[in-house]
């Protein structure tokens, strides 16, 4: 469950977009657009609110953006706001991290936020080197495609099919970091652990350094996969965290001849047992293992979901 | 001054007060229990002495007292199903209890007309704050900002017609008299999907289901099952207002319990909490006050205090109360959730050096000491 909105983006402090308050320093800052509930019920939309912002000389000069709650009702999915910034596109040609749906459990949960292809952003913003979506209900990322980014990160209670899919046909020479919430079959996923071959064994990220596959159903697949994979001969992270990780999955990575390469493991939110815990401490390689969960099988979720 | 409590002996909020009344030396103090006010008729002359002031406890904790006040608000005591009410947790009787309780209190209000008393919080008050609608409506009578309310919601249907109506996604459902969060549901849909969180847990029954208190707060989407609980809830009489999401601070939502003594905003604690029902017995906890004033701005933390203040001034014969209040998301609009006429159980919590107990036996003192 994600209760904050964020504090900070790509090294700036977040403050919400106010028409009516002094201008921020966008060296220090970054702005959040987002529709108060208040503001929704009178009839203001997204699209009008990145509109306003843009008009303002100094925020067009923009680096990052984040758009935050758009809707209460699930009704008006991201395409409309998609297209917005897309034809904004000269506006913000200095935009280089983007997040679309940075939006707590309170404003919408994240199984309820109405998403849509985001691809187009990434064609029509060629210097973005950081992009991250929240919500996995109607995403895709259909044309995948950028020579500069770096950072993509996705985050959903349930990734669906086509989005896996989508990633697996990526063209992203740049990317050194890829977060993948996978979430659960109830609420989206439906994929295997061999759908994200192209991911793990693929050599489709020369340049990946940090791995995410995380929040899981799947968690102990993916960390035998990963375990046995030659991209941990590039990784110094392994983001494996949020999700139903067991013993079986830990002992893998233990096994793995390739994982002391690694500087951080990142196992928060598991279920592995306290001697599992322990072979971990001793692995002699950053492990972070916070948030241990119920040793009862029938108690074991996701971290996001719902 | 003599302080009298009506309350119930054994418990620590009766206990507590008089623990500060005897380290003061000044001033003397007597108790009378609801179970004796109840069941016996217990000669109110032989506690009162010059100088009185009395002190209306919470009844609750006690589940003879909770079972005498039940019987006392129904017209058909044998219409009420005593494995219910030993059910430990079960949700029952509510409307029924707060009948008996307002029975009572007027009872004792004619009892202390011909002495020269002072009640510390008046009776009317009292019985207006355990009725969550009828607090609601003097709030906003009165100006207050609260969140929108849904009139004549009696059942789930008519709930989600008025929500469509008013366009509102996401409402809090709570029973007019209960206290604790009990029964508390905190309901949205987005036309399609459903979801109820709540720390009430339902139990079927051959018949019916029945409601539990719990002190785990549940998520449920299964629509079925929402409407069976949000319909068992708006049998009694309930109170629907617009769900606002609440303000965040290092993960977690929060919202304010405010005691007001003698008009001034005094004691304050942060409840912090992972779900959006923020009660403290529900797994959650006292947050970092300095630290989200420090978040939320000195001007912001004024302004609710000064809108504590003004809730107080709607009920001038209390001279205390506990106001819930929070701060939206978007740290803009300050709200008032709930007024509570037994809201001051905050245990080693200090104000200008005064506990909250303390501080209400120093402003009675000021307040009455001419009398």
């Amino acid at each position: 469950m994600i209760s904050e909105n964020l504090d900070s983006f790509n090294g700036k402090s977040v403050v919400d977009f106010n028409l009516d308050e002094a201008l921020k320093d966008l060296n220090h800052y970054v702005y959040r657009l987002r529709i108060d509930y208040e503001t929704y019920e009178s009839g203001e939309t997204m699209e009008g609110l990145i509109r306003s912002f843009a008009q303002i000389p100094a925020n067009a000069e923009c680096q990052d953006l984040i758009i935050g709650v758009w809707d209460y009702e699930s009704s008006k999915r991201a395409g409309v706001l998609v297209q917005t910034l897309v034809e904004l596109k000269d506006t913000f040609k200095n935009l280089k991290a983007l997040f679309i749906g940075d939006i707590t459990y309170e404003e919408q949960e994240i199984s309820w936020i109405q998403q849509s292809d985001l691809s187009p952003l990434l064609a029509a913003f060629p210097n973005l080197e950081l992009f991250q979506a929240r919500g996995g209900d109607g995403l895709s990322l259909s044309e995948l495609k950028h020579e500069n980014l770096k950072t993509l990160t996705i985050e959903t209670g349930g990734l669906p099919p086509n989005v896996v899919q989508d990633i697996s046909n990526a063209d992203l020479p740049n990317l050194e970091k890829l977060e993948l919430w996978l979430g659960d079959d109830n609420y989206g996923f439906d994929s295997k652990v061999e759908d994200f071959d192209a991911i793990i064994n693929g050599g489709k990220f020369p340049k990946l350094t940090y791995l995410g596959l995380k929040n899981s159903n799947i968690q102990d697949d993916i960390a035998i996969a990963v375990a046995k994979s030659p991209l941990l001969n590039q990784l110094h992270t392994l983001d494996l965290s949020m999700g139903i990780l067991s013993d079986t999955g830990a002992q893998a990575l233990l096994d793995s001849p390739n994982i002391k390469k690694l500087k951080l493991l990142k196992l928060d939110h598991h279920f592995m047992s306290d001697g599992m815990m322990a072979k971990m401490e001793d692995l002699g390689i950053a492990v972070s293992m916070e948030d241990q969960g119920s040793d009862n099988e029938d108690d074991r979720y996701v971290e996001v979901s719902e | 001054m003599h302080f009298l409590l009506i309350g119930n002996p054994e418990n620590r909020r009766v206990s507590a007060f008089i623990t500060e009344i005897e380290a003061l030396k000044a001033h003397s103090c007597a108790v009378i229990a609801y179970k004796d006010l109840l069941d016996n008729p217990v000669n109110l002359a032989a506690h009162i002495r010059p100088n009185t002031i009395v002190k209306i406890e919470s009844p609750g904790e006690n589940s003879a007292v909770r079972q005498g006040l039940i019987e006392y608000g129904t017209a058909m005591p044998h219409n009420i199903n005593p494995t219910f009410l030993d059910d430990f947790g079960r949700i029952c009787y509510q409307d029924e209890w707060y009948r008996g309780f307002c029975r009572f209190l007027s009872d004792l209000k004619t009892r202390l007309l011909p002495f020269d008393v002072r009640l510390m919080n008046g009776i009317d008050s009292i019985l207006t704050l355990f009725d969550k609608v009828a607090t609601k409506t003097i709030l906003i009578k009165n100006n207050l900002p609260t969140p929108f309310a849904l009139d004549h919601v009696g059942d789930y249907e008519a709930l989600r017609t008025q929500m469509q109506t008013q366009r509102i996604n996401s409402v809090f459902i709570k029973p007019a008299h209960g206290s604790s969060a009990s029964g508390v549901v905190a309901f949205r849909t987005d036309g399609k999907r459903v979801q109820a969180i709540s720390s009430v847990e339902l139990v079927n029954e051959k018949v019916t289901i029945g409601l539990y208190n719990s002190l785990k707060v549940r998520t449920y989407t299964d629509e079925a099952i929402v409407i069976a609980l949000i319909n068992s809830i708006l049998k009694g009489k309930a109170s629907v207002e617009q769900w606002i999401p609440k303000a965040a601070f290092h993960g977690l939502s929060f919202d304010f319990r405010v005691v007001v003594i003698a008009g001034k905003a005094r004691h304050i604690v942060a409840r912090t909490s992972k779900s959006p029902i923020t009660n403290l017995h529900l797994g959650n906890s006292r947050g970092d006050l300095s630290a989200i004033m420090a978040h939320i701005g000195s001007s912001k933390f004024e302004a609710i205090k000064k809108v504590v203040e003004q809730t107080s001034a709607c009920f001038p014969d209390c001279l205390y109360l506990g106001v819930d209040v929070l701060i939206s998301a978007n740290l803009k609009q300050i709200m008032v959730l709930e007024v509570n006429a037994f809201g001051d159980l905050l245990p080693n919590l200090t104000d200008a050096g005064e506990n909250i107990y303390q501080a209400q036996i120093k402003a009675s003192v000021q307040k009455w000491s001419k009398y």
